[in-house]
């Protein structure tokens, strides 16, 4: 349908944009200066039990060259299953 | 973790998820918006639901939810999102968390609503994101669909798959648009990766246009041209390249948004690219306010062009 089309103007919304978050989710940013302090960050937590770390190919990258072992299969397992079952807090 | 974070320095804690993004830049342009889910019965959830009120957003459809079937008590999700040079991804854990139930889906939510946004995330929930679609047209909303993550890609194209001829537009990001096309065209090149994700999506129903977005360097536009899968494609720059196109970082106001929808030939196609993944995109010299609310909204358009 022609977005511009008399039957679509035409109509009365009272809406314009409504939107699905199932789950309500809380961001906490924290912003470092670099590769090296983030992954840091993420791999004594994860040695805490508390992160499980993965991530895109940028990411990934950066988090080996800092020394920290990313296993993309864990990962990848993890993501198929949702929820995750044990993990408090999960980075990637 | 929370011993981590203190030692990691400040952290700023914001309402989370594209959906809330999406509805706080629409509200910003004037859109009256409505947010439709669950939280629970914490200080995260307090904290959400209060931002996006003041933010403009209506939260009547946000359920509080304490307690599960089995008694469990359910929480708010919370997500650490740990980044450097304005790079991140994250993932939540959902195993306590409120959530809303598909059971809980009804057409009185979407009735009257102009725009639906769906994120592929709903992928997590199982027949989520049929549902949503199925009744989000049924009472005649446009959907908008962000493919959420290239994992999400990967591990549920199926269901994604079904719901192409129902949705509007769709939105994705390089990583998403390379999965998309291994999977569907068995493109491995990157260079030719995002023009064949666009062109299976407008084949397969996409009716009015696809966004790639490339991070710092901008997006890319493929808006549907005729009835099969031809397209007319237009790249929209970063305009300054030391200022990342994306930041997770709040950015004050939203008057920002916007240049990667500038030059859409069609008002239809941009109504909404301000709001997903393109809405820190910085502005060029004007700032362009979609048609149907610049109708409604003459003041607020003129006040974010200052």
């Amino acid at each position: 349908m022609d977005p511009t089309t008399p039957s679509f103007l035409g109509k009365k919304f009272l809406m314009d944009v409504v939107a699905v978050q199932a789950t309500a989710i809380c961001d906490l940013h924290v912003t470092l200066p670099d590769a090296k302090h983030a992954t840091e960050l993420l791999r004594r937590a994860a040695l805490g039990g508390d992160v499980a770390l993965g991530g895109s190919r940028r990411v990934t990258k950066q988090a080996r060259h800092c020394g920290l072992v990313c296993d993309p299969p864990t990962v990848r397992s993890l993501a198929s299953r949702a929820p995750f079952p044990s993990r408090k807090w999960i980075a990637y | 973790m929370d011993r981590l974070l203190r030692e990691a320095g400040p952290y700023t804690c914001h309402p989370g998820g594209s959906a809330s993004n999406v509805l706080r830049a629409a509200a910003r342009f004037g859109a009256t918006t409505r947010l439709v889910g669950a939280r629970g019965d914490d200080a995260n959830g307090e904290l959400y639901a209060k931002s996006l009120r003041d933010a403009g957003i209506c939260t009547e459809h946000l359920l509080v939810k304490v307690r599960d079937a089995s008694g469990a008590e359910l929480s708010t999700a919370a997500c650490c999102v740990i980044s450097h040079n304005n790079e991140r991804s994250m993932r939540t854990m959902f195993a306590d968390t409120a959530r809303l139930e598909v059971s809980e889906l009804r057409e009185d939510l979407f009735k009257s609503c102009k725009y639906l946004f769906v994120s592929s995330y709903a992928c997590y929930f199982e027949g989520m994101l049929a549902k949503l679609v199925d009744v989000g047209t049924g009472v005649g909303c446009r959907i908008f669909l962000d493919l959420g993550s290239f994992e999400i890609v990967n591990a549920y194209s199926d269901q994604i798959d079904l719901i192409f001829g129902k949705v509007d537009i769709c939105v994705c990001n390089e990583d998403e648009a390379a999965a998309f096309s291994r999977l569907h065209a068995g493109v491995q090149d990157p260079d030719g990766a995002y023009d064949e994700a666009a062109r299976w999506m407008l084949g397969h129903g996409v009716k009015v246009a696809v966004v790639v977005t490339l991070g710092e360097r901008g997006c890319i536009l493929y808006e549907r041209n005729g009835d099969q899968d031809a397209f007319v494609k237009t790249l929209h720059a970063a305009v300054d390249p030391e200022v990342p196109v994306f930041s997770i970082r709040p950015v004050p106001g939203m008057r920002s948004a916007g240049e990667c929808c500038s030059h859409s030939r069609k008002a239809e196609t941009s109504t909404l690219l301000f709001g997903s993944r393109t809405w820190q995109a910085r502005r060029r010299s004007s700032l362009w306010v979609p048609t149907w609310m610049t109708s409604r909204s003459s003041g607020s358009a003129e006040r974010l062009a200052r």
